[in-house]
């Protein structure tokens, strides 16, 4: 299911850089530079919640390591929970869900 | 999937020595002797020689927002000529006489038509469409383009999953956003020294889009992909009037043109245009003549529709402010009919699309539609330099 389905929409412009921390609704997302392209993807391990925009990424082997119990996450599965996303020069910007705190 | 031109690298010095020979045609060589353009001679594109662009010059592409470098000039200018030895331009007379056009008699422009016999005018009708000529440019227009907007491609880059509901959302937050924003081109008209001049360089811009009825837009007319080929070409058909000549939309800017004392045959003013204003046509040109970056297109005529209002508005205030007897039916009538192309464009054409091909034409849609808004801002950061530079306000000068 679509991260976005039967939510009402808001669009939140921020920096474009690696690691860069926003909500979506409820939820923390950052972005994640993976093969030169920035991802809006969910900033919590699936183990317990940790914050992947801190961890570190694994180009070669597709995965993001999480800072509190080194716990790898395929990129593959966070890719399909990713938000839709512009980068327009040093600037993205990220469909999210209404009530959003930037 | 991101639809790009295809390059075909040419080796050593080869694409450099081609150029050269294409800007070497007749129809593209300087003449001294008309340091103006001849009337009725939308053939006759001069493009500065100075040092041949080389390899090395011809080896990177050029950065987004450059339109200010002499390789942005040759190469914009070369594009737009290769795009349009595809449209037809025809000679206004047979004879020998020179042609004479609606705006010509009363003009008090400086730059006043310089007399040039008609044979002339038709030597470079027939330099300019020469099948080798013609030919020599289709063979450089794939590295061409690379070089004019790779860079811009890479500029804008869509990611995530994306939905029609998704899209909807993105553009009329991004559509809200422009039009809210004050024209900074008309602010700058009206801070300047000249208002009234500064208008005329503006329309002079437009020349080069408006009065060929922005054709690089109408390339996708043609072929055959079902009910959205009869939903587009229904825009068009308000664009040229119904078939009433007097109502096309090149024919009403020609009224405009002419308001302000300026000429009205096409690329009368070819020499005066600004890079970037054929930065803007030629975008255009590059994803109607590649076919497969239709799923672009339909992003970038979505953005063009649906931001013409709001920009036609503003010039259209201006107008009735600096310039009261000038014809401003132009800008009225695009401000009225472009706000049904936006939603005949987003319903009827892109909506079904989507349907029918799936997301995941969504990436190039989107990338038509924020390349496009990206030029039109370096479109207008371009005029409001220009215009700062040409005609100082006291906040220029100070």
């Amino acid at each position: 299911m679509n991260a976005l389905e039967a939510k009402e929409l808001v669009v939140v412009k921020i920096e474009a850089r690696h690691g860069r921390v926003f909500r979506s609704g409820r939820a923390r997302y950052f972005l994640l530079r993976h093969k030169g392209e920035l991802h809006a993807v969910p900033d919590a391990c699936a183990h317990r919640g940790g914050p992947l925009s801190k961890g570190s990424v694994d180009e070669c082997k597709g995965t993001v390591t999480c800072p509190m119990h080194q716990l790898k996450t395929s990129l593959k599965l966070l890719m399909p929970k990713a938000l839709p996303a512009v980068r327009v020069g040093t600037e993205v910007r990220v469909v999210c869900e209404s009530e959003t705190v930037d | 999937m991101q639809a790009a031109s295809t390059v075909f690298p040419l080796p050593d010095n080869t694409f450099a020595r081609q150029l050269d020979a294409y800007l070497s045609a007749a129809c593209f060589r300087p003449r001294p002797e008309n340091e103006v353009a001849p009337f009725g001679n939308p053939w006759w594109r001069p493009i500065e020689k100075g040092t041949p662009l080389t390899a090395d010059d011809l080896a990177l592409p050029l950065a987004v927002g450059d339109v200010a470098s002499r390789k942005a000039r040759v190469l914009h200018r070369a594009l737009y000529n290769i795009y349009e030895q595809s449209l037809l331009f025809l000679p206004v007379t047979a004879t020998d006489e020179v042609p004479v056009r609606a705006g010509a008699s009363a003009n008090p422009d400086p730059m006043a038509a310089s007399a040039q016999s008609g044979s002339s005018a038709l030597a470079d009708y027939h330099a300019f469409y020469d099948p080798q000529l013609v030919a020599l440019g289709v063979a450089l227009r794939p590295h061409l383009e690379h070089l004019a907007f790779s860079a811009l491609a890479a500029h804008v880059r869509p990611t995530g999953p994306w939905t029609m509901e998704a899209f909807r959302a993105y553009t009329r937050s991004v559509l809200k956003e422009h039009d809210t924003t004050p024209s900074s081109v008309s602010e700058a008209i009206r801070a300047c020294s000249d208002p009234v001049g500064a208008l005329r360089f503006v329309a002079k811009q437009q020349c080069s889009d408006a009065l060929t009825e922005a054709s690089g837009m109408s390339r996708y007319l043609g072929g055959s992909y079902g009910p959205p080929q009869s939903e587009l070409t229904k825009v068009f058909v308000d664009e040229y009037g119904f078939g009433v000549h007097a109502d096309k939309h090149s024919v009403i800017f020609e009224a405009f043109a002419a308001s302000l004392g300026l000429r009205t045959d096409v690329h009368a003013y070819f020499h005066e245009y600004e890079t970037a204003s054929l930065l803007s046509a030629n975008y255009f040109h590059w994803i109607t003549t590649n076919k497969l970056m239709w799923p672009r297109y339909m992003g970038a005529i979505y953005f063009a529709e649906a931001s013409l209002p709001h920009v036609n508005g503003c010039m259209s205030a201006l107008v009735k402010e600096i310039a009261p007897n000038a014809e401003r039916r132009y800008f009225v009538e695009h401000v009225e009919i472009d706000d049904y192309h936006k939603r005949m464009v987003l319903e009827n054409v892109v909506a079904p699309l989507v349907a029918t091909h799936g997301a995941a034409w969504m990436a190039d849609i989107l990338s038509g539609f924020e390349e496009f808004r990206v030029v039109g801002d370096i479109l207008g950061d371009a005029l409001v330099r220009a215009i700062r530079q040409k005609f100082p306000g006291q906040e220029d000068v100070a």
